[in-house]
């Protein structure tokens, strides 16, 4: 089975539109790892979107504070007026949408989550990180776990613990392709469609072969220009349009 | 743009509005700076009580090299905290954070809270490190930082000097952001 992953849509459709052209006919499921909405302006576009293609979802940060925005408080004050202009711009409809997704989804190809497995305002950015997780999969926690899919950093990523036990980054090869070996245990995070933070405006998402057992990377252009016109258009802060251009 | 803005609550209940300074602030923050004492005034990085150098703040007011964060209790300013960046080179991913708290508002946890913001928003910012820098007799500011997860990383003696011309420790703290927004 060939699964697109994607993770951290928010709310930018130009974006999710351009990736979902990008993978086409090569994929037979599509995966979110949470955040469909918050930062950008177009919530429920993105939302029906994910609808209409069938695409499963879990339930990221952004997508539990535009349920409760309460939650909204514990954000900086950038994404706290964003993800409120969101609950304000929302359907009642796509509010229940976004309430009533899952949070941790197990799949036949390995553990889906956010953030970590552990909580999906948790970070997997640096090795201490990975090495904390990669060791509680080795050890069953979340049982029989080979492959940790996760997302909320934006930023493309993939760690592997080898059979001895060390802990190191995969370095992603220009082609994208990296083949997991049955015998090690991997954090994978496909970047972010809707707002990418690793210096490359483009759109990330990888394709996971789970009989092949390869991950292919992907990157792919979108209109940005169109998506910071709405960001301006529905006065959300300026910081969060110029982000797009750099890719931070 | 709808206002930038998020409450907090202090440790006695009360609370205290925090929002980046805008133009319109400049009353307040003369005025903030106006009630500070020669004892706090003098760790202030710019001479604060000429009115040219606050209006050359306001004049220049740009979030991407300076974001300033000020606390509100009703219209008073109660506090402000600045975290500075660099666009290019060596220090792009380096954020340095500065903060006056009125003396008033000391042991509230109004510090923290306004520190706390500072590194959510460096996360927010892409900066990987952020510093401070300050004098090592100001206990109560190392325990503040050192709780927000900034840890000491080096002393460096008698490098300032006080208002009467002693010389000044100097400590300087840093935190990793993404180690510090990743605890799990």
């Amino acid at each position: 089975m060939r699964v697109a992953v994607l993770s951290d849509i928010h709310s930018n459709i130009e974006a999710f539109q351009a990736v979902i052209g990008d993978f086409e006919d090569r994929s037979d499921r599509i995966l979110n790892l949470g955040d469909l909405v918050g930062y950008n302006a177009s919530p429920n576009e993105c939302v029906n979107l994910a609808k209409d293609i069938g695409m499963r979802s879990i339930q990221g940060n952004h997508d539990q504070a535009a349920c409760s925005p309460i939650l909204a408080n514990n954000f900086n004050i950038y994404a706290r007026n964003a993800i409120l202009w969101t609950r304000e711009n929302l359907t009642d409809e796509n509010i229940r949408f976004l309430c009533e997704l899952e949070g941790n989804v197990r799949l036949p190809c390995g553990l889906a989550c956010h953030g970590t497995p552990a909580g999906s305002n948790n970070y997997i950015a640096l090795p201490f990180q990975a090495r904390a997780i990669l060791k509680k999969m080795k050890k069953g926690t979340w049982g029989k776990v080979q492959v940790c899919l996760f997302g909320h950093t934006h930023k493309r990523k993939v760690w592997r613990m080898d059979v001895r036990g060390k802990v190191a980054p995969v370095e992603i090869p220009l082609d994208g392709m990296i083949r997991l070996n049955a015998d090690e245990f991997y954090l994978l995070n496909p970047g972010s469609v809707g707002q990418p933070r690793n210096g490359d405006p483009r759109s990330s998402y990888f394709i996971f072969d789970t009989e092949n057992n390869t991950v292919s990377f992907r990157l792919v252009n979108y209109n940005v220009t169109s998506t910071i016109k709405k960001i301006t258009k529905a006065n959300l802060p300026d910081f969060l349009a110029k982000r797009l251009l750099d890719g931070f | 743009m709808k206002r930038l803005q998020k409450s907090g609550k202090l440790k006695d209940g009360s609370e205290v509005l925090l929002r980046p300074m805008v133009k319109g602030d400049r009353k307040a923050v003369g005025e903030f700076f106006g009630r500070l004492t020669p004892s706090v005034l003098q760790y202030v990085r710019n001479d604060v009580s000429d009115p040219k150098v606050l209006d050359e703040w306001f004049d220049q007011l740009n979030y991407e090299r300076v974001f300033p964060l000020l606390a509100f209790k009703g219209d008073k300013v109660v506090a402000n905290a600045s975290l500075h960046r660099v666009a290019y080179g060596w220090r792009k991913h380096l954020g340095t954070i500065r903060i006056v708290v009125d003396p008033e508002f000391h042991g509230k946890g109004l510090g923290t809270l306004m520190i706390n913001e500072l590194v959510d928003l460096a996360m927010e910012f892409g900066l990987e490190k952020l510093m401070v820098e300050f004098p090592l007799k100001a206990h109560g500011a190392l325990a503040i930082f050192k709780k927000a997860g900034f840890s000491p990383r080096g002393v460096i003696e008698g490098l300032m000097k006080g208002r009467h011309g002693e010389d000044l420790d100097i400590v300087i703290m840093v935190m990793d952001v993404a180690a510090y927004a990743g605890r799990i």
